[in-house]
Order: structure tokens, then C-alpha cells, then sequence
């Protein structure tokens, strides 16, 4: 008889509880002086586990990504942008890498996300991963910034997912809009 | 037949559950496409990633 541990694996796909799109901001577009956020374009929504995959395993990870890339992985319906009617309220959370650094804590904040590991899970917009000449930035953006106690407390379940250890702060997008890098951190864990 | 999910259940999975499918789910998605001018900036063709779940 046939030993059932060499059987093949039956592929039901799992359903994620929300379904999801990358979006790539292309840096050989940004230096053309397009309108800023008008190179940012959708490349593939997902919203099981094995969709994912298969998009994750077949693109770059933030080391090979080109600098001034943005990859960004945001609720279906979502935009990544600040004018986004979800987003327009909400503010960031904001780790800094080394150069190459980021794909381990990359992976993991994106499993965190479609694996629904946050506690308030549906503050959340979503999560980019900025890649710059000297360091990559992993972001999460989320809804209603002055919703301390929601905001503080994914700050607190992401560091320890990724077992982060510098300390990190969360900036509104009003702040961001009005004061650019001026913007000071509302909150800090 | 016997999937009785409470509708009101969140689908949650553990970050170990998810890696568990990371090397079974490599082909690019049948219904993804690209456009050329970043396929190149996006897209890796190299199975070089697979090597994390080495250890």
C-alpha cells in the first residue's frame, strides 16, 4: 500500500481575511519630474495565502530592488497615498535598515498583515518598504492617527514580530503634509 | 463538506503556518501581467530567494 507522508499535498487554496495589492513606484519614472504619486501603479492583488506566494517568490526583495523604488502592499481599495479618503486621517509607523538589510523584517511585517497578527488589524492600510541609495524604510500606514491606543498598540506587536529593538515612531500625515521632515513623531514606543 | 468556518471568525495564520507554503507557490501568478518598462526593476527570475528555508 502506499505510504500516505509521500502522498501529494491537496492544494485548497486559504483565504486571506482581506484580499490585498502590491503597488511598485517606478524610480526611472520619478526622475522624468512626473507629478509626485503619479508613477505609483497597482501590479497584483491577492487574497489567498498561495496567491501570495507565488507573487512574493517571483519579485525582488527590497536588497535588489533599485534605490528610489517604492513597493508597496496596501488593502484592496486602498491607494497608498496620502489623499486616499482611508489613509487622509491616518498616519505611519516607521522602522529604518541598513542598506540591505530589510527583506527578513520585510516578509515577516507583510505575513503579519494578511495573517491578521495585529490586534487592531483593521486600523491598518498597509505597508511599504522604501528603498534609498543608503537605507531601506519599512513603514506601516494606518487610519485614524489620533487613535492613540490603537496606533500604539500596533507599534508595540510590530516591533515584537520583528523583534526590533530601536525605538519607533508614528508621524500623522497632517503633520507630514504641512511640515515635510520637519514632522516630529506624536508617539513613540 | 465538514468546513464549518463561523462566518464571523478572522481568518488568521501564524507566520510559521504561512512559511510553510513559501517554496510550494513559486511560478509567477497565471493572471499577473506586467508592463515592460518596469518588469525588469520588478521581476526575479532567480530561485536564489528559496535559500532562507535552507536552515
Amino acid at each position: 500500500s502506499s505510504n500516505p507522508a509521500n502522498a501529494p499535498l491537496l492544494h485548497q487554496p486559504h483565504p486571506l481575511e482581506h484580499s490585498w495589492t502590491f503597488w511598485f513606484d517606478n524610480p526611472s519614472a520619478k526622475s522624468k519630474q512626473a507629478a509626485w504619486g503619479s508613477s505609483i501603479r497597482p501590479i497584483y492583488t491577492f487574497s489567498t495565502v498561495e496567491e501570495f506566494w507565488s507573487m512574493y517568490n517571483s519579485i525582488h526583495h527590497p536588497s535588489k530592488l533599485a534605490p528610489g523604488a517604492d513597493f508597496h502592499c496596501f488593502k484592496f481599495k486602498i491607494e497608498p497615498k496620502w489623499e486616499d479618503p482611508i489613509c487622509s486621517n491616518g498616519g505611519k509607523w516607521t522602522m529604518t535598515f541598513q542598506k540591505g538589510k530589510s527583506d527578513t523584517c520585510w516578509l515577516y511585517t507583510l505575513l503579519a498583515m494578511i495573517g491578521e497578527q495585529f490586534d487592531h488589524g483593521d486600523e491598518i492600510c498597509g505597508a511599504v518598504v522604501n528603498v534609498r541609495a543608503r537605507q531601506e524604510k519599512i513603514s506601516i500606514w494606518t487610519k485614524n492617527a489620533a487613535n492613540e491606543e490603537a496606533q500604539v498598540s500596533i507599534g508595540r506587536q510590530w516591533k515584537e514580530f520583528l523583534d526590533y529593538k530601536e525605538t519607533i515612531g508614528f508621524i500623522f500625515h497632517d503633520d507630514a503634509k504641512k511640515l515635510d521632515r520637519g514632522a516630529k513623531n506624536r508617539y513613540t514606543v | 463538506p465538514d468546513k464549518d468556518e463561523n462566518k464571523n471568525t478572522v481568518k488568521k495564520y501564524s507566520r510559521d503556518f504561512l512559511l510553510k507554503y513559501a517554496d510550494q507557490f513559486t511560478d509567477v501568478p497565471k493572471d499577473f501581467k506586467i508592463a515592460a518598462d518596469i518588469s525588469d526593476l520588478l521581476l526575479s527570475n532567480v530561485a536564489s530567494h528559496l535559500e532562507r528555508n535552507s536552515h
